[in-house]
């Protein structure tokens, strides 16, 4: 049943067994699954069925960090949340998004990875992936390449060096969840879904340890409680840290934080331009359809990419990475850069620092550490220019096309807890204090981009296949690193307290009765995306929630 | 029956910014890079709490009068007996003229060009490195719809693909040269209804409703959009 929570008087108190907050991926997940268990749940959603500018206006907020996208515009604040913002062609008119479970190393505890380690392995969730893919109807189970390929049309890349291999990413159509799933909630005797419904407390108990309920609050509208015995916070990676931030009468910190960690651990997938791929013979991209073409096999979009083998990142100690070929015509001086970078040098820097407080008419700050790092890299300064002038030669007299790959990375982050989601003191309309994302990329996320990428490089060489010209060095992030609209990490998972938000069965460390499902539970993120995770971890959820229920 | 004007009716107030249409657009045209058929602007308006945010949804404004047709030297750049402003990328030499000449900021030049696949949609084709690129107003949809006898802006794959996935439901698409259209009903019942630069006298063919605060609070889905 959908109710238009505007309709409804006053402080009005509801009851019910199980309370979600959120209709989107995981929300609508987890309602699905109770649907005709025997347990009243009421799921609260903050928009409509359709989206509107003011509700929107709730999720704005402040950038301080790397640029990221608008906080206002990367998410969906309405029913079927972010969903709806699975925007890619998947053939038939449909839209969709990526889906794909994460490797078996993702879960692992990696000592050269900080903060890293599931509680449980890939093992324990592949049923539940299983689950997950039937309800995103991306089925057959499989995801070896073998079975997606076809030799003559879009045959499989084989490599010598066996760090590189094909992996497979389906393509999950809105459908299930927007039609499929939503219906079944609709028409659902024991689910009330109400909509326009802003979560804007948790309350608990005067010992802080147990949720009684949620506070809601319309626009313009009533306010009103819905009491639960069990609460579930289906907000997202921003929202979700927000609301416990903000739930802070009984905890200061807010609910789940005694260890200052939730909305710490801020993750995204940072995509860049790694460089091009120049294969010997251009006739051959013809023949890698199945790494840069959505195509349908047995009713499901798919597409390949290419990944490092799991020996491979334990072997060399990366954080994992995949990455997508783009063939392109180009103009041969796009080159220049990737065959002619710049050295990345403390002289090279300096002489750039120099220069531009010269041309301002200023002069550089600390100049004599310049003249030092200068006197110590002469030559890095003249291999720098020469690379220089034959690049502007490039582009002033090379007239060539080449047909190339663009190859762009998914790369995972490592769990940095100074990358975090905090509250602001601006406020919203419901005179909710706004959040400030501060998106932080170390040291160790770029390099391990840039090794992944040479092994990349040794393997195409190694096949003769072609050579990729590389344009990042180690230290320096490229200009333009985008997300995905993939936001987690921020109430991790860990049987430690002191070191998670969440415990292993997604209930918030020290409270008896609130959980959490979605991306901000996840303790590391891999590459893949985050979509079949989410589902897969809610599944397992709604199962424990409906053995708890029954007990 | 009278010619067809294909024009376009925005709904700043229906509009969260999601960038939807410049996202499909780029999608289901394979577009190359350095090619923006739309873009989405968003502006801030206030401080603090009190900021307010707008989103401006923009591409190709098919003017009845375009700057852009005159000044090509080729001839590349033409304007359609049904208002759609079109570049023939065989003719185009990539000079420029017209992007200096575009008030809107609407036309760009390919960087590169994907290369196609064997077994990929037909309807996509290469662009070319160098040319001159821009909104086409899914002339190909609407030229196949209207041979199956569907109506462009009603039947949603005869539909400009930014208006088919538009999630807000803001923009719309329609013969402005019909009384009857969901744009012309549009703009009959907005008052305050825009076209921008309007005094520079290219007459647009694309419309906007400015936000109006007092009624932005909720939407139910809009009847005529073609969603």
């Amino acid at each position: 049943m959908l109710i238009d929570a505007r309709t409804l008087p006053d402080h009005t108190d509801i009851a019910a067994d199980v309370c979600i907050v959120g209709a989107g991926t995981a929300g609508i997940t987890l309602a699905n699954e109770l649907v005709g268990q025997g347990v009243e749940v009421a799921l609260l959603e903050s928009g409509g069925r359709k989206p509107d500018r003011e509700s929107h206006a709730l999720n704005d907020g402040e950038n301080i960090g790397r640029p990221y996208f608008s906080l206002d515009t990367s998410r969906a604040r309405f029913l079927g949340g972010c969903c709806n913002r699975w925007m890619l062609n998947i053939g038939g008119g449909r839209l969709g998004a990526r889906v794909r479970p994460l490797d078996a190393v993702d879960f692992e505890k990696r000592p050269w990875v900080p903060h890293s380690g599931w509680p449980f392995d890939k093992t324990h969730l592949d049923p539940y992936y299983d689950r997950a893919q039937r309800i995103c109807e991306v089925t057959p189970l499989t995801y070896d390449p073998r079975d997606w390929s076809d030799p003559e049309m879009r045959p499989i890349l084989r490599f010598r060096d066996d760090r590189v291999r094909t992996v497979i990413f389906k393509f999950c159509a809105r459908d299930p969840f927007l039609k499929g799933c939503l219906d079944r909630i609709v028409k659902a005797p024991n689910i009330r879904t109400y909509l326009h419904a802003n979560a804007v407390d948790i309350e608990t108990t005067e010992t802080g340890r147990t949720v009684t309920g949620v506070k809601a609050a319309c626009l313009h509208g009533p306010t009103f409680r819905v009491r639960a015995h069990i609460v579930v916070l289906s907000l997202g990676g921003l929202e979700t840290p927000r609301l416990m931030l903000l739930s802070n009468r009984v905890h200061a910190g807010g609910i789940g934080n005694e260890n200052d960690l939730v909305g710490r651990y801020f993750m995204e997938h940072p995509h860049f331009r790694l460089g091009y791929v120049v294969p010997i013979d251009p006739g051959v991209i013809q023949t890698t359809g199945l790494y840069n073409q959505v195509h349908t096999v047995d009713g499901v979009a798919v597409v390949g990419k290419l990944a490092l083998t799991e020996a491979a990142v334990r072997r060399e100690r990366l954080l994992n990475f995949v990455a997508q070929l783009n063939p392109r015509i180009m103009p041969a001086s796009k080159l220049a850069m990737a065959m002619y970078p710049n050295v990345p040098s403390d002289a090279v820097r300096s002489v750039k620092a120099i220069r531009k407080a010269l041309s301002t008419g200023r002069m550089p700050r600390d100049g004599v550490g310049h003249l030092r790092a200068l006197a110590r890299g002469v030559d890095d300064v003249f291999i720098s220019a020469a690379r220089k002038v034959k690049r502007d030669l490039m582009h002033r007299f090379d007239k060539r096309k080449v047909h190339a790959y663009w190859l762009e990375n998914m790369s995972e982050q490592s769990p940095n807890p100074d990358s975090r989601v905090s509250l602001s003191d601006e406020v919203d309309a419901l005179g909710q204090r706004r959040i400030h994302l501060n998106w932080q990329l170390n040291e160790m996320d770029l390099k391990s981009a840039v090794r992944s990428f040479r092994i990349m490089d040794a393997a195409f060489r190694a096949e003769g296949f072609g050579r990729l010209y590389n344009e990042l060095d180690d230290l320096t992030a490229p200009e333009k690193i985008t997300g995905g609209w993939h936001q987690m990490g921020t109430t991790r998972m860990h049987e430690d307290p002191r070191q998670g938000v969440v415990d292993a069965n997604s209930r918030v460390h020290g409270m008896s009765n609130l959980y959490i499902a979605g991306p901000s539970v996840f303790p590391t993120v891999g590459y893949a995306n985050p979509i079949l995770t989410i589902v897969a971890m809610t599944v397992r959820l709604a199962d424990h929630i409906r053995g708890k229920m029954k007990r | 029956m009278t010619t067809p004007r294909w024009g376009m009716v925005i709904d700043l107030g229906r509009c969260i910014g999601c960038s939807g249409c410049k996202e499909t657009c780029a999608q289901f045209n394979g577009l190359p890079r350095g090619a923006q058929w739309r873009r989405v602007i968003e502006k801030t308006l206030g401080e603090g709490s009190e900021r307010v945010r707008v989103f401006i949804s923009m591409g190709c404004m098919h003017c009845g009068e375009p700057s852009c047709v005159g000044v090509c030297p080729t001839g590349a750049t033409r304007k359609r007996p049904d208002g759609i402003v079109i570049i023939d990328p065989n003719s185009c030499i990539g000079c420029g003229a017209c992007i200096l000449a575009c008030p809107y900021r609407a036309r760009s030049i390919t960087l590169d060009d994907p290369i196609r696949m064997p077994g990929e949609d037909p309807g996509i084709t290469s662009f070319g490195i160098g040319v001159c690129t821009k909104c086409d107003f899914c002339c190909d949809r609407i030229d196949a719809g209207l041979e199956k006898g569907l109506k462009p802006g009603v039947d949603a794959a005869a539909t400009p693909i930014c208006v088919r996935y538009c999630l807000g439901e803001a923009l719309h698409f329609g013969d402005l040269n019909d009384p009857d259209s969901d744009v012309s009903r549009l703009i009959r019942e907005n008052p305050h209804v825009v076209r921008m630069n309007q005094s520079l006298g290219n007459d647009p063919a694309v419309f906007y409703i400015p936000v109006n605060e007092e009624h932005q609070q909720t939407h139910e889905s809009d009847p005529h959009h073609p969603a």
